[in-house]
């Protein structure tokens, strides 16, 4: 009698280390320096209860990978990246707040995919969406893998979420 | 069918999500959804299914349903009662997102439009709305079936966007939101 093997896949600890660089990266270049990060395992540890407000960062990655990087930012963060990243004030009701953090995810994809070719990883990048609520919750669909990474910095806390599918057909196995 | 909505998203475009609506949630909820037209973005308290299609044309579909909708067609879909509060709805919800972009793609292929699918997305919560940068444009379509209402959002850029403008390698592939 066999036993199935079903341990879950793990995404490459090194392609989830480029995306994790390209967030921090853009970040840093927004905002100054000071970021930490580390990897969380539970999504608890990650970022603790629902957002009560905040904005979530949504874009893809298609191509020799199907990964989507969800970035999180707390109404405090948010505000505060906004501010630095446009040079002027915009409150976490209005729309432009999209516009900041949309556009912090079209930037920090562009880097992360530029680091995948550089290890010979091809992909397209998404167009970014902005998830903005009280009570936010992501849900990720069949419990597909994932990396949970928590980023502290001085203007603020945030979080990423990495998940892949793995079962794509002519993809390839970078597992 | 024709839709005055002054995007960068051609009226077959909006035609094909609405075949594609009526398809996915007619079959399960056993009749078609009427749409409804298009109208101004909005807040939802409820949960909402994010797709990419990402190839020879590159747009955004979100699909979103308020807290009873989505209750209601998550019990057809699943055969079977289903929290709103339990990750099970996720799963209701990023697949009924999946096969409506599915659909669309599959329509864009007929026409030598070449797309794949990213992952879904699903977020849920109180006053959500799915925004995107000022460098796109949407078109908001809202629909009711027998399960209530629910609404499709496509997305795509105002100009087409270059590979080497969002920083990556320079070989020159533009990529238009455009059919």
């Amino acid at each position: 009698m066999t036993v199935a093997n079903t341990k879950k896949p793990t995404l490459p600890e090194h392609l989830v280390n480029s995306i994790t660089e390209a967030i921090a990266t853009t970040f840093e270049s927004t905002c100054g320096d000071g970021l930490t990060h580390k990897r969380a395992e539970t999504e608890d540890e990650l970022h603790g209860e629902k957002l009560s407000d905040g904005v979530v960062g949504i874009i893809s990655l298609v191509g020799d990978l199907n990964w989507l990087i969800m970035t999180g930012f707390p109404k405090k963060t948010a505000e505060a990246l906004a501010l630095k990243f446009v040079g002027f004030e915009i409150t976490f009701e209005s729309d432009d707040m999209g516009d900041a953090i949309g556009e912090f995810a079209n930037i920090m994809a562009g880097d992360a995919c530029a680091r995948l070719e550089m290890q010979d990883v091809k992909v397209d990048m998404s167009l970014p969406a902005v998830a903005r609520g009280s009570q936010i919750e992501l849900l990720q669909q069949y419990k597909l893998p994932s990396a949970l990474v928590r980023f502290e910095s001085p203007v603020g806390a945030f979080w990423a979420k990495i998940v892949a599918a793995f079962e794509m057909p002519g993809r390839k196995s970078l597992s | 069918m024709e839709h005055e909505n002054g995007s960068a998203l051609p009226n077959s475009l909006i035609d094909s999500v609405v075949v594609a609506a009526s398809a996915t949630v007619g079959s399960i909820s056993g009749t078609e959804p009427v749409y409804n037209g298009t109208r101004e973005d909005s807040d939802l308290s409820g949960i909402v299914g994010v797709v990419s299609l990402i190839g020879q044309g590159i747009w955004q579909i979100s699909v979103g349903f308020p807290k009873e909708t989505a209750v209601a067609i998550a019990m057809k879909f699943a055969g079977f009662e289903i929290a709103y509060e339990s990750d099970d709805m996720g799963d209701v919800v990023g697949e009924l997102a999946n096969i409506i972009a599915g659909d669309v793609a599959a329509r864009l292929e007929t026409s030598g439009v070449k797309t794949d699918l990213s992952i879904p997305a699903v977020a849920r919560g109180d006053d959500i709305k799915i925004m995107q940068p000022n460098s796109m444009c949407s078109v908001y379509m809202l629909f009711r079936s027998s399960e209530g209402e629910f609404y499709i959002k496509i997305s795509t850029t105002r100009e087409p966007r270059k590979r080497e403008e969002a920083g990556k390698g320079s070989n020159g592939q533009v990529i238009r939101g455009t059919w």
